[in-house]
């Protein structure tokens, strides 16, 4: 910063970052926090983001971006303040739209459905960025830009209406991932996963582009509320649902379809497995919830039981592969896969509760996720590895980030009063409205997450100091903002979850779940 | 020979004059460029007939290249004929612009534009003493380049083997133009009422085009070649071979739509497995010229010329940019791309673009053309549609290797030649024409 010519210091984004330096080590967090109430006190004012504004968020943020380092902002800072702003912006729609039907502007559609993931995406965004400020080294312009590119795609994924132009920017979320994970990966064998990554979610895609074809030549729209008036037969609900599933289901992702999960989560540096697991899988279960299970309900319905025993044996499998990982972001990975595979239980549930539970846990694990994630990259930074064996005594050397990380393992294996508490009880109360068995066998999840998460805990922070580790260092004022922000989701989702039930029941009951029962 | 068909050839001779003489002066590079962008300029915005085409009633504008609409006109002559001209001509130009990249002497340059005024020609006539010899011009001239550098030995041999095989085929069409004249006892087309040679006049086209069975050439012939001259044989020299195919021998096809309906299935695998075993660039784009072929076939049975059109365009105008992004490079060997440490990362970063845009991923237009392509096949039923778009995942993947190459390896220890080319020009010539792509594609 030092080397910074005189012109350049009196630039905004210069003096913003001097801001944060002379202003306390917590001034990341202030923002933060300062950005929250602001925003709600704008909502609880009755201000709403135009839906235009929306619609401009993802070439928006990179393009601000651009003009702010050229203009000689510092690229970390910049990302950090239009992240804040872009936040501002998703969050005030959320915030202002209507729970229960609320087209907002040409294409926009913002209700109880996709609010949910509209404010993670506003919220998880600048954490996301944050994270990146002390661990991304080498060619932060180019690496800034790509996320902020990624998190306003992901802003209008969960805001758009037409089922063509949803694919579309899903598909688009996967290039600048494909580069994220190639270039900036610690490892060289990051260009193997984003190979892996780029294969398997393209080779999904292509399933579904037969059906977009059929929607869009011959019935001449795939607007949602055109797709759900329309009588589809019998036999194209069946074909149309089975084809459409296949790349959310990679995207989720369920076992057989997820071996670029763990790949891509390894090599991906930190702030990127944050983005992954905490945004990007979401949009495969959000594609169910808000386009095929109301469109396709009778397709829903008769490959319900197929789907939910392939759930069922993912969530199995997948947390049995977690118990036996020897590297903590693997393990982590395996315990994204079982939790989004109870996620796609409670969307093939067929009731409210369950797809609300859905919802709410994939909420929850949005946050936690990504603090686990950001916890083990905390530890990356300074240890050099992620293989559990080394590690041992962390509580005694860190004992601000012992209890950052433990509340983030309370919401991983849904602890009371976390927000996975919340969102797995209400799917297993979904699903014992039908399926007792169900409910039985997907509790095992919940024990074998409990050994594995305290398991990895008790390894990581407990005993002696192990021997292999050097150069000890507390977490930083950065770190603490990545982790608070996100153990404090995860703690606060875990009292909200009634309400959300409450506000939300009128969208799910009316707008999904009439044909079921 | 029709006044129009008069008035072509002496612009053409007139182009190609002007080129010799400004070649003999030096400079010839950049005259030679400013002549093709005039004419190509004149034929797109000139609201006056020139003599050298017929122009459609709403056209004498860029759209009438870029916008679907237009291209399914008229099949013989019109709008069809005049838009492929200017893609030719627009291709033609972006190929110059590569040949300034490194290419030393003005030889290279003329004997493109022997090719480029021998393939407008073709597009200009019914006389099929005129279309052979214009077709044995653009041939020979294509075989003198690809062997120009004689001291290569890979690219003697290419050319040595382009020659043999060419000129077999050129026997197969004049058979064919003997057949029809036994017949009618007249070399215009138009005359004619039946077509006893199409089954060899087909044959032959397909092999210029480079779809299977008769593709084996290409990947032999690309391969040893430098960028400039890449351009010219995968983008330029083959419009008026499809314009050969969907517009004057339209009626040939007729007879023969079973043997294309397999030619194009044949090339759809052939392409698509092919390039994996490319360790060159030019490989790689000879087996997706291959497969996007077979598409193009496909549409061409299915009668969506529309869908011909926008996919033509598309794939031809994203084929040649990519060669012009790829042209920074010194070599065309796929592991010559890691260089991007030294290049900076918007090269990489457009051949990438480039690549997924070739690869029919979404948001850019060659997605599009893959939509209107299922489209077009979507007639013949859901296994012909799922058959496609599970053949065209194995080229997104070579693509995408081709740009991660460039991408993920940074190459540190190897030397960039400096060239006076800028990667720039390349990228803002791919966003305007990919934004009109993606808004033609609303018409659609």
């Amino acid at each position: 910063m030092e080397q910074i010519d005189l012109k350049v210091r009196k630039t905004f984004f210069f003096m913003m970052a001097r801001l944060s330096r002379t202003s306390g080590p917590w001034v990341w967090l202030v923002q933060y926090a300062v950005t929250a109430v602001a925003v709600t006190a704008a909502a609880a004012w009755g201000w709403s983001t135009p839906g235009w504004l929306v619609w401009c968020t993802a070439l928006a943020f990179p393009t601000v971006y651009a003009v702010g380092v050229i203009r000689g902002g510092i690229p970390a800072v910049v990302a950090w303040w239009v992240s804040l702003a872009g936040g501002a912006v998703l969050a005030a729609a959320a915030a202002g739209a209507h729970w229960a039907h609320g087209r907002v502007g040409a294409g926009l559609l913002l209700d109880g459905v996709n609010l949910p993931y509209l404010l993670l995406t506003a919220t998880l965004m600048p954490v996301v960025v944050l994270a990146s400020v002390e661990s991304i080294r080498k060619n932060q312009v180019a690496y800034y830009g790509w996320v902020l590119l990624l998190t306003g795609l992901l802003g209008l994924v969960f805001c758009v209406e037409d089922f063509l132009t949803f694919y579309v920017l899903f598909e688009a979320l996967g290039f600048p991932m494909f580069l994220l994970i190639g270039q900036y990966g610690p490892r060289r064998q990051r260009v193997g996963a984003a190979y892996k990554f780029f294969v398997y979610t393209f080779a999904g895609s292509a399933f579904i582009l037969p059906v977009l074809v059929y929607l869009q030549f011959w019935l001449g729209s795939t607007n949602l509320t055109v797709l759900k008036g329309c009588q589809f037969t019998e036999y194209e609900q069946v074909l149309f649902l089975g084809l459409c599933s296949v790349p959310f289901a990679v995207k989720i992702p369920l076992i057989p379809f997820h071996l670029w999960l763990p790949e891509a989560h390894v090599e991906a540096p930190t702030p990127i497995s944050m983005l992954l697991a905490g945004l990007l899988l979401k949009t495969g279960g959000y594609a169910f919830l808000r386009f095929l299970i109301p469109v396709f309900p009778v397709g829903s319905y008769l490959w319900g039981p197929l789907l939910s025993a392939v759930g069922l044996f993912s969530v199995g499998a997948a947390s049995l592969y977690a118990l036996v990982q020897v590297d903590m972001k693997r393990l982590i990975a395996y315990a994204s896969v079982a939790h989004m595979s109870l996620v796609f239980l409670g969307l093939f549930s067929g009731v409210a509760l369950g797809q609300q539970g859905a919802t709410y846990l994939m909420l929850a694990h949005g946050y936690t996720s990504a603090g686990l994630f950001a916890g083990i990259g905390v530890l990356y930074d300074r240890y050099h590895t992620r293989t559990i064996r080394y590690y041992g005594g962390v509580a005694t050397v860190m004992p601000g980030f012992a209890i950052l990380f433990f509340v983030l393992t309370l919401g991983n294996f849904s602890f009371p009063f976390t927000g996975g508490f919340a969102g797995e009880f209400l799917i297993l109360t979904g699903l014992a409205l039908k399926n007792w068995a169900t409910v039985l066998l997907c509790g095992t999840t919940v024990l074998l997450s409990v050994g594995y998460s305290v398991w990895l805990f008790n390894r990581l922070f407990y005993g002696g100091v192990s021997p292999h580790l050097e150069h000890h260092q507390e977490v930083t004022p950065v770190e603490v903002t990545v982790l608070g922000v996100t153990a404090g989701a995860t703690l606060g989702l875990g009292w909200v979850g009634g309400r959300f039930v409450n506000v939300t029941q009128a969208c799910y009951t009316y707008g999904l779940t009439t044909w079921w029962e | 020979m029709t006044p129009l068909e008069g008035g072509l050839l002496v612009g053409l001779a007139g182009l190609f004059a002007t080129t010799l003489v400004r070649a003999v002066r030096g400079s010839a590079l950049w005259w030679a460029a400013w002549v093709t962008a005039a004419t190509a300029a004149t034929l797109v915005w000139s609201p006056l007939s020139l003599c050298v085409v017929e122009w459609y009633a709403g056209g004498g504008s860029l759209a009438g290249v870029v916008q679907v609409t237009y291209l399914g006109g008229q099949l013989t002559g019109g709008v069809l004929q005049t838009d492929l001209k200017c893609l030719l001509l627009l291709l033609w130009g972006v190929a110059l612009a590569v040949y300034a990249v490194r290419t030393t002497g003005v030889e290279p340059l003329l004997i493109g534009v022997t090719a480029v005024t021998a393939g407008l020609v073709t597009m200009s006539t019914d006389n099929l003493v005129v279309l052979y010899l214009s077709l044995e011009l653009q041939a020979l001239s294509l075989y003198t380049l690809v062997g120009f550098y004689r001291f290569e030995e890979e690219r003697t041999e290419a050319a040595l083997r382009y020659l043999l095989t060419g000129s077999l085929v050129s026997g197969f069409m004049l058979l064919g133009f003997a057949s029809g004249y036994t017949e009618h006892l007249s070399f215009y087309l138009h005359e004619y009422t039946s077509h006893p040679g199409a089954t060899w006049i087909i044959g032959v086209l397909l092999f210029k085009l480079g779809v299977a069975p008769f593709h084996f050439w290409t990947p032999i012939v690309y391969t040893p070649l430098e960028w400039g001259t890449l351009a010219l044989v995968l983008g330029v020299s083959k419009v008026n071979s499809w314009y050969l195919l969907v517009g004057l021998f339209r009626p040939c096809l007729g007879p023969t739509w079973w043997s294309l309906w397999w030619a194009a299935w044949l090339s759809v695998a052939v392409g698509a497995v092919g390039g994996y075993f490319q360790n060159n660039v030019a490989g790689v784009l000879a087996y997706s010229g291959v497969i996007n072929g077979g598409y193009l076939l496909l549409l061409t049975v299915g009668g969506d010329y529309f869908g011909f059109g926008y996919y033509l365009v598309t794939y031809l105008w994203g084929t040649t940019l990519l060669v012009a992004a790829a042209a920074v490079w010194p070599v065309t060997q796929l592991s010559g791309l890691a260089h991007w440490s030294k290049l900076g990362i918007l090269t990489p970063l457009l051949l990438y673009y480039l690549t997924i845009n070739l690869g029919g991923l979404p948001v850019f237009p060659g997605f599009f053309a893959k939509l209107i392509l299922l489209r077009g096949i979507l007639e013949f039923g859901w296994l012909t549609v799922g058959t496609v778009v599970a053949a065209s995942l194995l080229p997104a993947v070579y693509y995408v290797a081709l740009a991660g190459t460039a991408l993920f390896e940074p190459g540190e220890n190897t030397t960039v030649v400096t060239t006076n080319w800028s990667p720039a020009v390349t990228a803002a010539v791919t966003v305007v024409t990919a934004a009109g792509f993606n808004a033609a594609v609303s018409v659609v």
